[in-house]
């Protein structure tokens, strides 16, 4: 019963590789272009806080459940996490100021 | 027409020798009626379902059918604009997210009609609203929009 949280919580940590990621390094990115003052902070946060939240979610929705059900709202708990950040770094993308080289 | 003596024929044909010995002498066959019996109790305690609801729940999947559709086909382009990171361990992770961003909006759509099966129609509407706003394609919609106002600075 415990093993499909424990499964899905290593795929939600996958998950979380490239939100930290970003966070880690495109004020560096931005800064380096002048543009540091628009490191979008809030979408950078949020990306990282979806997938645990998500993945705590799932595991709300899914107690009591048969681990059929747990293991398919985890799924979509973590294509959820995906879909959602490919959004933010669209947005991000979108509201990036001209770069100043 | 069953006589008695065929059911003693077939209870002896049903048991092996030395069954007596290990506690297996009953008759190898299901009892089909005493499992009708148990199982008919259980359905008999469902709570019964309001007048309607299922054809309410049946219309408001279909009514999601092609929102959700179109969210996979938006999906689709959306993982067709993005670039991969050109670093190994970054582009699997990205191209694992991006498969599993295109099945995004059927797995939740499949999800709900699963786990709403005996729900009200209310809630599988919910859900099925809430998971069409979360899965918006925004890559596709913001490249959408750009090119609008592309067009509309040209003209």
């Amino acid at each position: 019963m415990i093993v499909v949280p424990i499964v899905f919580a290593v795929l939600f940590a996958l998950a979380l590789v490239m939100p930290v990621s970003d966070l880690g390094g495109l004020p560096a990115v931005y800064a380096a272009y002048g543009i540091g003052d628009a490191v979008p902070w809030p979408l950078l946060v949020l990306a990282v806080v979806l997938p645990p939240v998500l993945y705590v979610v799932a595991l709300l929705l899914g107690r009591g459940r048969p681990p059929f059900a747990r293991a398919l709202l985890f799924t979509v708990a973590l294509a959820t996490s995906f879909a959602l950040y490919f959004g933010l770094v669209a947005l991000v993308g979108a509201i990036q100021p001209p770069l100043a080289l | 027409m069953a006589r008695p003596e065929d059911d003693d024929e077939d209870a002896e044909a049903l048991t092996w020798a030395g069954d007596e010995e290990t506690g297996r002498a009953a008759p190898r066959l299901r009892d089909l009626t005493a499992e009708t019996a148990v199982g008919e109790p259980a359905e008999a305690d469902d709570e019964p379902e309001a007048p309607g609801s299922r054809g309410r729940r049946r219309v408001a999947t279909v009514a999601f059918a092609v929102p959700y559709l179109a969210l996979t086909i938006g999906w689709i382009f959306a993982v067709q604009l993005s670039d991969s990171p050109a670093q190994l361990l970054a582009a699997i992770l990205w191209q694992f997210g991006e498969f599993l961003a295109m099945l995004a909006a059927p797995l939740w759509f499949a999800a709900t009609l699963t786990l709403t099966r005996d729900a009200r129609p209310r809630a599988r509407v919910l859900a099925l609203a809430v998971g069409f706003v979360m899965l918006l394609p925004w890559p596709v919609i913001l490249r959408f929009l750009a090119a609008l106002q592309l067009a509309g600075s040209l003209s």
